[in-house]
């Protein structure tokens, strides 16, 4: 196992798409920190700051591409062969390479979060402070907004992460892993609407997948719970319990595949 | 008596309705190199599939008396294997290749022991997505032989290699196998597994039709003589004459046996006053062992139908 993370983690270091995604994002944030500076009124800083000024969405497309890829360019590129006949399991493999995916996401949202802290101190910083609670921040003040959203978001991005890596592992090219994931986070809030009239009207409902996706919204907007029926809590361990569904069917799949 | 590394016993393997391996048994010894022929979809490559864990078969496979399956394959540390095409990820070196997958602590010095025996030093530190085929084909088989495995599967490694490539390979198998590795290979280019190969599994529809060594082959093959004398007109009806079969009107070609006693032509030709100016040996060779082979299995299975 020691091996097999320290060859995925070789691989992921080897791309230069690690290095772009890294610079890019950094000067997305930097950049809306920076638009947040100058047109205030159409973003304002403190709303922007509580999302890393919008890494936590562009971490969301950069680890739904980099979680497809990282299976399905093994077989590919054929590689995966080479990675059986090693001594590991098939399920070894897979872990593997959720393990350094989960270490590079909270790389990624350590590493905005970090910019956007920068951002915020050098350009925005006379706009409001972290101790802050805002209009629209409810209960908390703006570092715990911070905090919150960087954390439950985290939690949801893992979700979908699970189901990419389903789809990645039965399907042999990243086409399908990446439309699904990006697809699910898009459509979300179109079908959210009819998805909310349907657990008004058969509250069992509300236990579907779907609904677990609101957990960060939640998280900063506890008016959500009126729509949901489940509590923060619920949410929470409902997300965990799902993600973990979804990435041991994949590991199912996987453990059968014949290369 | 050689100790046994690879025992296959009774594989089979089916592909929906229709079985690709029948009954496959095998022992490969310590040492030995053994071609595997056949002709293409006879299932070379998916019985190196499934001894590599790649693909699930019934039936039992043992490493140096460990089992290996499907599921559980920990002995595969001791195999090194190319399948298929060399498995090469585009966006790093051919150094980094071997960096990835070799392993214990002299792994330096066999990264670099391998690099100079398969002569990678020139382009090892080029991005591979800039390599040759044959450039693949040698790191794909760098990459088997890193970890100097005690047992070492190669489908088709001569494919995109240049003649001088194919004869540097040539000699580095023969020199491990010297030194101990046993090697399963698959081969369409029978004239240089002829010259590699100890022992030869001939597949057919899935099935093993033939186990031999490459001795008692050839020895089984066709064996000729061509002579050139200075009446070949006459030597041909005094060779006729004295019984002996020729097989072709341009040249005084003679089928004989394995082991053949020259003397009676000779004498037979100078009683007639007719000088040998000239006499050679020719055997059928590999290829037309194995086409016949082949041959006569698929005629016995179109007898079955």
């Amino acid at each position: 196992m020691k091996t097999l993370l320290w060859q995925e983690g070789f691989k992921l270091l080897r791309k230069k798409s690690t290095y772009w995604v890294t610079i890019v994002l950094a000067g997305l944030v930097f950049g809306s920190a920076l638009l947040s500076r100058m047109y205030p009124k159409t973003f304002p800083a403190q709303l922007f700051f509580t999302s890393s000024f919008g890494a936590t969405t562009w971490v969301v497309f950069v680890m739904i591409a980099a979680c497809a890829t990282s299976l399905s360019m093994e077989f590919q590129y054929g590689t995966i062969k080479e990675l059986i006949y090693q001594q590991y399991s098939r399920g070894t493999i897979l872990i593997s390479k959720w393990l350094i995916m989960l270490a590079y996401s909270i790389y990624l949202y350590a590493m905005t979060g970090v910019v956007a802290l920068l951002g915020k101190i050098v350009l925005v910083n006379d706009k409001f402070s972290l101790g802050d609670t805002g209009t629209y921040t409810y209960h908390l003040t703006f570092l715990e907004q911070w905090l919150a959203t960087i954390g439950s978001s985290f939690i949801t991005l893992w979700f979908i992460l699970s189901i990419v890596f389903l789809f990645a592992t039965l399907f042999r090219t990243s086409t399908t892993a990446v439309t699904v994931g990006i697809v699910m986070f898009f459509t979300f809030n179109i079908i959210s609407t009819l998805m909310f009239k349907l657990i008004d009207k058969y509250h069992w409902f509300k236990w579907n997948p779907f609904n677990f996706l609101n957990y960060s919204n939640q998280i900063v907007d506890p008016t959500r719970h009126t729509l949901t029926l489940l509590s923060d809590n619920q949410l929470f361990f409902g997300s965990l319990v799902y993600t973990l569904f979804f990435l041991c069917i994949g590991l199912l799949f996987f453990r059968r595949r014949n290369v | 008596m050689s100790e046994t590394i690879l025992k296959v016993q009774k594989l089979n393997k089916s592909f929906g309705s229709k079985q690709v391996l029948h009954d496959i048994s095998l022992n490969g010894q310590k040492g030995h190199v053994i071609g595997l022929v056949g002709a293409n979809g006879a299932g070379k490559t998916t019985l190196m599939k499934a001894i590599l864990g790649l693909t699930s078969a019934q039936g039992t496979i043992s490493i140096d008396g460990q089992l290996s399956s499907f599921d559980h394959h920990e002995i595969l540390k001791r195999v090194g294997a190319l399948i298929e095409y060399p498995s090469i990820y585009p966006f790093i070196s051919g150094r980094d290749h071997l960096t990835l997958f070799a392993k214990g602590p002299d792994r330096k010095q066999h990264i670099q022991k391998t690099i100079k025996e398969l002569h990678l030093t020139k382009y090892i530190d080029r991005p591979a997505k800039k390599y040759s085929l044959g450039m693949k084909q040698k790191l794909g088989i760098a990459m088997a032989m890193v970890n100097e495995p005690e047992l070492v599967i190669l489908d088709e490694p001569m494919n995109g290699l240049d003649p001088q490539a194919n004869k540097e390979l040539r000699l580095l198998i023969k020199a491990k196998s010297q030194s101990g590795t046993t090697f399963l290979i698959s081969s369409h280019i029978l004239s240089e597994l002829q010259k590699v190969a100890d022992e030869l599994l001939i597949l057919d529809h899935g099935r093993i039709i033939q186990e031999t060594t490459m001795k008692d082959l050839l020895a089984a093959s066709d064996h000729y003589l061509i002579l050139s004398t200075s009446n070949d007109p006459l030597a041909r009806k005094v060779l006729t004459q004295a019984g002996y079969h020729l097989v072709s009107d341009s040249e005084l070609k003679i089928h004989v046996a394995a082991k053949v006693n020259l003397e009676p032509i000779l004498k037979a030709l100078d009683h007639q006053k007719i000088t040998v100016l000239d006499i050679q040996h020719q055997d059928g060779g590999l290829e037309e062992s194995v086409l016949k082979l082949l041959n006569e299995d698929q005629l016995e299975t179109e007898g079955q139908k």
